[in-house]
């Protein structure tokens, strides 16, 4: 590229997002003359783009977030008002419904965030849900400090600013480089505190009438936990410029403090100035979702697929939502549309050939099932081969289900729902003591289905053991508290207890 | 059941043998007496020297039998830290209500206790031996029974309790032994109904609706005794004095959701669907996780020959239930109705291998084959299904049809002439099934005609005849991830 003007190539690079190549034609340009604001703030735009992630949508909550919070206002808030106490009676029940490992419906569509809802004990915090990787101990110390080392060790000439020397004060005033600078401190040194400082400085400097920096002062709280003094900030520069950015930071800040219904009326002021913005309708989907209000998700996602018509995560709601509800001709031709998309994955294959199945398409139906073995890891390859035994029952060959679920536990021996169904199929066939096992296995590991203690309860209750079988129901009725055959087992064993010898 | 007066036993005879033991009472209470101040004024007050372990057992029994367990527990507490273990009334209640909770072990030791505190207290040995029965050992709980009938006691429940343990042991004849004698001493509903289970389970039909009945005479009001009688009435065929019943359940429970169902599935074998879709319209708030629910609807959608829906409900409730083989046989059926063979044949297949020992599944299975051209395979489901009960006259029409139309009109022949005279012997067969009839009917003369000519391929007919015969809604047995088992209306298919 000889003849070029080296600062309108790295401009070239920096549009096509060959980010390093644009910052190491910047450090040549910096090194023949240090004093190059261009070139610097390019570079500085450079090393920023390539590490940084939008943050303004997903997160999730570290482990000492979720349980050292303060910020909760009520500890037993009423349902549907906070995330850890979802509507109970809204879509469908938990009967139809499966339930993932951290105790809420099954999703469509597996984010951050929605595998791990706020969980009540240490106990149910440690436990990572099937789905879902481990939880981070704290999302500060974790996730940005790993990035943050990470970019250092690719910058060339060690730091490429060193921000403790310069004078923050003085950036303030220089408004095009400040926010370069601002976006660098955050996303590549990761130093809030700095961050903050800057954006503090920069506020002032605009008279605190610029709402990009009142934003991002309300981020920087944020980041800092300070959730009173970020919606604050956040609150003002909405009221100053509508922006996308600033709902969708203030929205996420009520999610943090755990106003579900705050943020809702957020993403819907946001909505009144910016019509039809997928990104405001997914965050309330996401927001029923996690209250539990299935049906208005639902709604919500439909409305989002008018605006995008490819968005994913609408069409996989969608699509479960058909699927449970009765409807799985319908939840095939979304899960179709999904494969028409390019999306391939052994959940996808999984899902369409579990749909095909209940709409009685029984030759596609395997032929989905072998696709999605074929490219399944450990974990999901147990849901499928789990699915397979569902499809074995229905068809009435017990010993292909059986089979099936051995395979399941195999995969994965936290496969709780697999054991329960394997307990079932042994006490079909007289062997008790195996059934036993099998609920017993099926507790311990998924302590959060109330089936397997439903039936040992029943169980028990047939060997005449009626401590365990009151201990079960108990404990069945507490994890599902609508379950009908459970109170009434309950009520039975009551009068039995109760009777008196005279 | 809840024994005021049972309860209130131990504390009466309580009084009466403190009344005895009051001087061995006293020179441990004074030894005991921790407390300076109530000393000095037990020595003011002439009248009462001694402390009274028993002051509190008042309380302690109001509070039990408010069922208020946890200040009962406390109250006991403080009635044991006074008389320093030695209150026994304080120690039967608290086994009472561990009992009452539950936890069966520890309450067998505070009875335990009790009979070290006072071995002839004959109530803690019967607790004793109850604890042992709820905990699943019969025969140790029948040893502790013996013992305490070797030192007189014997009361109806002595008697019933045995019994209970003679029922789990699966010794019948004993345990309706027993319960007659129960009821000699004692005539009280609960005997009577576990006679009924007794009678049940040893398929004595009528002696259970009899000793229902004497149940429901002693106690009008119990929608439990109503239910269980008229699932029994259905059982037997009497579904108009089962009928009756339910209603009579109902209006005192409108909720009752086993009621609902089984008078909704007594509608709807008398045709009329509507009325049968409103009961079950209460039922579907109550229970909308209930298999045989949901098969019932379908049905009642079948019945009205909305297709449609009925494979969604049907759908449902093998969801719910993917053990339950009635749910697969409807569904076979409803897709035979609107001509889907291939899937027909799946849920016909599935509810053979379920439950293998049920003809009409064979028979439907030949129709379906038959429709699929698989004359070989029809033909062996039309034979298995014969073997299996050669008395049902649906199979052998179907089976007549089928041989007729592939040309062996010997073998139809001899297959009609088995069904007219089942359908002649069977009483009201013929006035319940008019679409079997005219099948029949054409059957005859296209074999008739074949006699003399062999004319054209006969195309009988194969409209859906219907009946619907329900079984019992049942207490669910063992259930897969969630599931159910009980009333379910199968239909016929010709």
């Amino acid at each position: 590229m000889e003849g070029v003007d080296p600062l309108f190539y790295a401009h070239f690079l920096f549009r096509r997002r060959r980010y390093t190549e644009a910052a190491d034609v910047c450090s040549e340009l910096l090194a023949k003359n240090p004093y190059d604001k261009a070139a610097w703030y390019l570079k500085t735009r450079c090393l920023t783009e390539d590490v940084r992630i939008d943050e303004t949508e997903l997160e999730e909550e570290g482990l000492a977030e979720v349980m050292l919070d303060e910020n909760a206002v009520a500890s037993v808030p009423r349902p549907g008002t906070s995330f850890s106490r979802p509507l109970t009676d809204s879509g469908s029940s938990r009967g139809i419904r499966p339930m993932s490992k951290s105790g809420r419906p099954v999703s469509g569509f597996a984010r951050p965030g929605t595998q791990g809802a706020r969980p009540s004990t240490m106990e149910a915090a440690v436990r990572t849900a099937r789905s879902a990787t481990s939880r981070p101990v704290t999302s500060a110390s974790g996730r940005y400090v790993r990035l943050g080392t990470a970019s250092m060790l690719s910058g060339d000439d060690g730091t490429f600013i060193d921000v403790s020397k310069l004078d923050l004060r003085k950036y303030a005033f220089r408004r095009g480089l400040a926010r370069a600078l601002v976006l660098y401190i955050l996303h590549v040194l990761n130093d809030t505190g700095k961050a903050m400082e800057l954006a503090a400085y920069a506020t002032e400097a605009a008279r605190f009438q610029d709402w990009w920096w009142k934003a991002i002062l309300g981020f920087c709280y944020h980041r800092l936990n300070l959730f009173r003094d970020a919606e604050k900030q956040l609150k003002s520069s909405f009221k100053q410029t509508p922006s996308i950015l600033a709902c969708m930071l203030l929205a996420k800040v009520y999610i943090r403090m755990d106003q579900p219904q705050n943020a809702i009326q957020c993403y819907r002021e946001g909505l009144e100035k910016f019509p039809d913005e997928p990104v405001l309708l997914a965050g309330i989907a996401r927001v029923f979702e996690g209250i539990g209000d299935l049906t208005k998700s639902v709604e919500e996602y439909k409305k989002l697929l008018k605006v995008d018509s490819t968005n994913v995560e609408a069409i996989a709601s969608l699509a479960a939502d058909k699927f449970y509800g009765d409807q799985p001709e319908i939840a095939l031709v979304f899960y179709r549309r999904l494969l028409q998309m390019g999306v391939e994955s052994a959940e996808l294959f999984n899902n369409l050939g579990l749909s095909c199945f209940q709409a009685q398409q029984y030759d596609m139906a395997l032929g989905c099932f072998e696709r999605a073995l074929s490219m399944a890891d450990d974990e999901a390859m147990s849901d499928i081969w789990y699915n397979i035994a569902f499809v074995g029952m229905s068809l009435g060959n017990v010993k292909l289900a059986r089979e099936a679920l051995v395979l399941a536990v195999t995969c994965d021996s936290t496969n709780g729902e697999a054991y329960n169904n394997l307990g079932v199929i042994e006490q079909r066939k007289g062997n008790s003591g195996d059934a036993r096992g099998h609920y017993q296995t099926a507790i311990k590991v998924s302590p959060h289905i109330h089936e397997p203690h439903y039936n040992y309860a029943l169980m028990s209750l047939e060997a005449g053991d009626l401590q365990q079988a009151y201990k079960q129901v108990n404990d069945a009725l507490q994890l599902y508290s609508a379950h009908l055959p459970s109170q009434d087992l309950l009520k039975e064993l009551k009068a039995t207890l109760s009777q008196h010898a005279s | 059941m809840d024994g005021k007066g049972e309860a209130g036993d131990p504390a009466r005879q309580q009084q009466e043998e403190e009344e005895g033991s009051d001087a061995a009472a006293s020179t441990t209470a004074s030894t005991a007496g921790s407390k300076p101040r109530r000393r000095r004024r037990a020595a003011r007050s002439k009248e009462s020297k001694l402390e009274n372990y028993d002051a509190l057992n008042w309380r302690i029994h109001q509070l039990y039998t408010e069922q208020r367990f946890d200040d009962c527990d406390k109250l006991i507490e403080l009635a044991l830290q006074r008389s320093q273990s030695q209150c026994d009334y304080a120690l039967y209640v608290r086994g009472m209500i561990l009992k009452a909770q539950g936890q069966l072990k520890e309450a067998q030791t505070a009875f335990q206790e009790v009979l070290r505190l006072r071995p002839t207290n004959h109530h803690a040995a019967l607790q004793i031996a109850r604890c042992l029965y709820l905990s699943g050992k019969f025969r140790a709980a029948l040893d502790v029974f013996d013992q305490a009938a070797e030192i007189g006691v014997s009361s109806w429940r002595v008697h019933h309790d045995k019994s209970m343990c003679h029922v789990r042991l699966k010794q019948y004849d004993q345990a309706e032994q027993l319960l007659g004698r129960a009821l000699a001493i004692y005539n009280n509903a609960l005997s009577l109904q576990q006679l009924a289970r007794v009678r049940i389970l040893t398929s004595d039909l009528p002696g259970a609706a009899k000793a229902y009945e004497e149940a429901l005479k002693i106690s009008p009001e119990d929608t439990e005794i109503m239910t269980s009688l008229g699932l029994l009435y259905l059982r037997m065929g009497q579904p108009s004095r089962a009928f009756e019943l339910f209603g009579t359940c109902l209006t005192y429970d409108p909720r009752d959701t086993r009621a609902i169902l089984a008078a909704a599935s007594i509608i709807q074998d008398n045709e009329d669907y509507d009325v049968a879709l409103v009961k079950y319209r209460i039922s579907a708030v109550l229970t909308p996780e209930s298999a045989e629910l949901w098969n019932n609807i379908g049905m009642c959608f079948f019945g009205k020959q909305k297709y449609v829906a009925a494979i969604a409900c049907l759908k449902r409730a093998a969801y719910l239930a993917p053990f339950e083989w009635m749910v697969a046989f409807n569904l076979g059926l409803v897709h035979l109705t609107v001509g889907q063979h291939a899937s027909a044949y799946h849920f016909f297949s599935a509810s053979v291998k379920l439950r293998p020992k049920f003809a009409p599944a064979y028979g439907l299975l030949g129709v379906t084959l038959h429709n699929l051209k698989d004359p070989e395979s029809a033909d062996t489901a039309f034979k298995r299904a014969i073997q299996l009960d050669p008395s049902d006259p649906i199979t052998h029409i179907n089976y007549a049809v089928m041989l007729f139309e592939h040309g062996d009109i010997k073998g139809a022949a001899q297959q009609f002439s088995v069904y007219e005279t089942i359908a002649d012997n069977m009483e009201g067969f013929k006035e319940e099934h008019g679409d079997c009839v005219h099948t029949a009917r054409l059957l005859q003369t296209k074999l008739k005609t074949n006699n003399t000519s062999t004319a054209s391929a006969a195309k009988s007919s194969t409209t859906p005849a219907a009946t619907a015969a329900s079984s019992s809604a049942q207490v669910p047995p063992v259930s897969a991830v969630p599931a159910a088992n009980g009333d379910s209306s199968q239909e016929m298919l010709l």
